[in-house]
């Protein structure tokens, strides 16, 4: 997992709890890395799994719910750092088309070694997309929450109903979003 | 967890943070470095790889180009070189209408087969170029007498060199065996151009062919050929060029000394094939060498029988009294000319122009040898053959003989593969045909063999010779009922076939081959008494009795002898040679008639000579025209001379070489 992942998190556990909870996280989780993460490197996942699981213990909040949280902090986070991104899109719907085949095409071309989820996607109506997510991960509620953050960069209200199916042991989550 | 610790720990955090991003992008910023270098070099040789592909092309377009130009100046000097022998051939025959006189048809027929045999030369060197150039060469290896392969190509050579003047010689290395293994055709065809060459660009001095062993550590069955001229020469760049196809040693070249510009290449073409090389020894003016060495090694097991015995020369046809021949062909012209070439044969002959024609013929009566074209409408040869064999019988062995204009090989193949006996290719030529009648009919069961009755072919003439030593003059043109043209034709044929056997007998002694120079010396003498070689016949017959008698005590003594007395025929054959030139000259100064006016005659003579020049360009009819009126006119007077080098010049078609003896004496 990119490490900006990480530092993101951190930024919104400061944010939220202080720079104390940050500290304390890293040194109930101890992990491989030493908690010292630089958003150009590439980190396990499963430290970030340790960190969610910890802020739950600590704060009671259910960990589907931070996941979510941090989807929407994330996305208001890329939208500050690759404006590029949004900037030549004029919707939600329109960023969403465009992950899978030049987003991720060019994250690709910046760090060869990204593990990036795919996304593909049927427009259903004028309103209304499905957006297929397929990842070894299984991070379909942080998906979710930069849906909801993306949505909220843009100003529009987007409802998000959810199927969630396993083929081939990989974990696909079906995102049927209607524009309201 | 204290303050102090918790700011330490946060420090550190960040400090590992700040050198892990610091590797990373070292690495990062590396890994561009490198992989923008390698970008850097691969435009840089992508303008070399472009720079050099344009630079390729460029060359291909130029060489498209010139070749394209050599082919563009080829056609045109082609259709140069064809139209002038067309004009002759065409000329003469147009004089030829309008002509009476008997000696004056042969010579304008005789000038109408060069020209004739001109063209066929140059389309023959045509086809046989682009043969080479889409098929390339397959070499055949058959044992064949080397001296006698050599002398068949000099031959046509020395009329050519004897008009010009030139010597030609023949020098072969007495220690070469006389039957050696190769491709006996290709190495005529090689010395012919060569020849040919050395002839044409040679003015004065002499041509030789020289045939000499060379020492190679790898073989020692070499033999080299070198033809070497005193003739006009080449510089070195002259040299590099002149072996490519369609150049000559310059665009004058074309024009001055006529030819296709592919006879060299045709002969490198074939050295190569050999395995050898063709090299070039020149200096400008001081003549050239062309020489190759062959690997031919000498023949084994070739039987004494099948040496080549005195061939019949002209005037000695043989005759085939009694047998009948057909000939089928639906041309007319066809017919008219086998039948033209067959008629002195004395058989019977029947002509049929269809295939239907021949079958209703052959049921009717009884032939002996068939002459078949191939290509016929409704019917044609191959068809024709097979409704013949299926009648089985005497039609199953019945010789018949395939006519085609084709001369591939390959067409031979398929002829005896549809049922034909034999395969001959047209224009057809007298030698060829007499050859077929000596194959098919010598070998038929009925009929009289008389092809050795020797048939005079020419009335009697006078009996007026000059004083020949060595001939019994007397007792040979009794034997030709008085032909003096047969006689002479038989003499130059004896000692061109027979003058060098010495070095053969020579060599014979040398290897103790006594049953080979029992042959030779049998062949020298019947040859001899036929031409009233006395002494030469006494003296090879002395040679062979002493081999019967298995004394070989005196044999170089014989030999010697026998040299001396070759010797003398030579001279007495030059003699007669040039008696029977001037007696040719004499007939034509005595049909001529007097009656110009001193004042007007070299008036008369410039007007004509300046007309023939300007007719040179245009018309080879007229100048054959004006050439007569030109004979008649400078009966008698001082100009003989010039008028006699004109025809000369004239029958072997030197048309610059008229040019400038005309302009010479309008000069002078």
């Amino acid at each position: 997992m990119k490490g900006i992942i990480f530092t993101e998190f951190m930024g919104l556990v400061e944010q939220n709890w202080g720079m104390d909870m940050v500290d304390d996280l890293i040194e109930a989780v101890n992990p491989p890395s030493g908690g010292a993460y630089t958003s150009v490197a590439t980190y396990d996942s499963q430290e970030l799994m340790g960190y969610v699981k910890e802020l739950h213990s600590r704060t009671g909040i259910e960990v589907k719910k931070l996941v979510h949280t941090f989807g929407i902090f994330l996305a208001a986070s890329f939208v500050d750092k690759f404006p590029d991104f949004f900037s030549q899109s004029k919707s939600t719907f329109d960023v969403l088309k465009q992950v899978d085949n030049h987003i991720h095409v060019e994250v690709r071309k910046l760090y060869p070694d990204a593990e990036l989820p795919k996304f593909s996607y049927e427009e259903l109506g004028p309103n209304k997309l499905l957006l297929k997510y397929e990842s070894v991960r299984a991070l379909a509620d942080l998906a979710h929450g930069l849906i909801e953050g993306c949505a909220r960069q843009f100003g529009e209200s987007i409802d998000v109903r959810r199927e969630a199916s396993v083929v081939d042991g990989v974990a696909h989550e079906d995102f049927f979003l209607t524009l309201s | 967890m204290d303050r102090e610790q918790r700011l330490l720990k946060r420090i550190e955090r960040e400090r590992q943070a700040r050198l892990q991003a610091e590797t990373l992008l070292e690495n990062k910023s590396r890994e561009l470095f490198s992989i923008n270098d390698r970008l850097r070099e691969l435009s840089v040789n992508l303008e070399l790889q472009v720079k050099q592909r344009t630079l390729e092309l460029e060359q291909a377009r130029d060489e498209a180009l010139a070749s394209a130009r050599a082919k563009s100046d080829f056609l045109a000097n082609m259709s140069h070189e064809i139209r002038t022998p067309m004009n002759g051939v065409l000329g003469m025959l147009h004089a030829l209408k309008n002509c009476s006189d008997d000696t004056r048809r042969n010579k304008l027929i005789a000038t109408a087969l060069d020209s004739g045999q001109l063209l066929l030369t140059i389309i023959n060197e045509i086809l046989e170029f682009s043969k080479l150039e889409s098929t390339g060469i397959t070499l055949q290896s058959q044992p064949f007498h080397l001296l006698q392969t050599l002398k068949a190509v000099l031959k046509p050579h020395a009329t050519t060199a004897e008009t010009k003047d030139l010597s030609l010689q023949l020098e072969i290395h007495p220690s070469l065996p006389p039957w050696v293994q190769g491709d006996a055709t290709r190495l005529q065809q090689i010395i012919g151009n060569l020849l040919n060459n050395a002839i044409k660009f040679t003015e004065r001095g002499d041509v030789c062919l020289r045939v000499e062993p060379v020492d190679s550590e790898k073989n020692n069955h070499g033999v080299r050929f070198s033809v070497a001229d005193s003739g006009i020469g080449m510089s070195a760049a002259q040299q590099k060029q002149v072996l490519e196809p369609f150049a000559q040693a310059n665009e004058g070249i074309s024009r001055k000394y006529g030819g296709t510009g592919l006879g060299l290449n045709i002969c490198k073409t074939l050295v190569e094939a050999f395995g050898a090389e063709l090299s070039i020894e020149s200096e400008l003016g001081m003549g050239t060498c062309f020489s190759f060495d062959l690997i031919l090694p000498p023949a084994e097991g070739v039987s004494l029988q099948q040496s080549p015995s005195a061939g019949l020369g002209f005037g000695d046809l043989p005759t085939f009294m009694g047998k009948n021949i057909l000939v089928v062909d639906d041309n007319e012209t066809n017919l008219e000319v086998a039948g033209a070439l067959l008629e002195p044969f004395d058989c019977g002959l029947s002509l049929v122009n269809s295939g239907l024609a021949a079958e209703l013929i052959l049921q009717e009566q009884n032939f002996d040898l068939v002459f078949m074209d191939i290509q016929m409408p409704d019917q044609d040869g191959f068809a024709t053959v097979a409704n013949i064999r299926a009648r089985g019988g005497k039609y199953s062995q019945l010789p018949i003989v395939a006519l085609t204009a084709h001369a591939l090989a390959g067409d031979r193949e398929l002829s005896l593969e549809k049922g034909m006996s034999d395969h001959i290719t047209k224009p057809l030529d007298p030698e060829q045909v007499q050859n077929c009648l000596l194959r098919w009919l010598d070998s038929s069961s009925n009929g009289s063999d008389c092809q050795n009755n020797v048939r005079p072919s020419e009335a009697k003439q006078e009996m007026i010779l000059p004083d020949l030593p060595g001939f019994d003059v007397g007792a040979a043109l009794k034997r030709m009922r008085g032909n003096r043209d047969l006689f002479c034709q038989l003499v130059l044929d004896f000692i061109e076939q027979q003058g060098q056997d010495h070095i053969i007998m020579a060599q014979c002694i040398n290897q103790q081959d006594w049953q080979k120079l029992q042959h030779v010396a049998h062949s020298i003498k019947g040859s001899a008494a036929n031409i009233g070689a006395v002494d030469v016949a006494a003296t090879v017959g002395g040679i062979e009795e002493a081999i019967k008698q298995k004394d070989y005590s005196n044999l170089m003594s014989q030999l010697d002898q026998f040299t001396r007395r070759m010797e003398v025929l030579m001279d007495s054959a030059f003699v007669l040679e040039r008696y029977m030139q001037s007696l040719q000259m004499e007939s034509v100064a005595l049909v001529s008639a007097s009656g110009e006016a001193d004042s007007d005659f070299e008036k008369n003579i410039s007007q004509r000579l300046k007309l023939i020049e300007s007719q040179l360009d245009t018309d080879l009819g007229l100048v054959q025209n004006t050439m007569a009126e030109l004979v008649n006119a400078s009966k008698g007077s001082q100009h003989q001379q010039l008028i006699h080098v004109l025809q000369q010049q004239f029958s072997a078609f030197q048309l610059d070489d008229m040019r400038h003896s005309i302009e010479k004496f309008l000069n002078s």
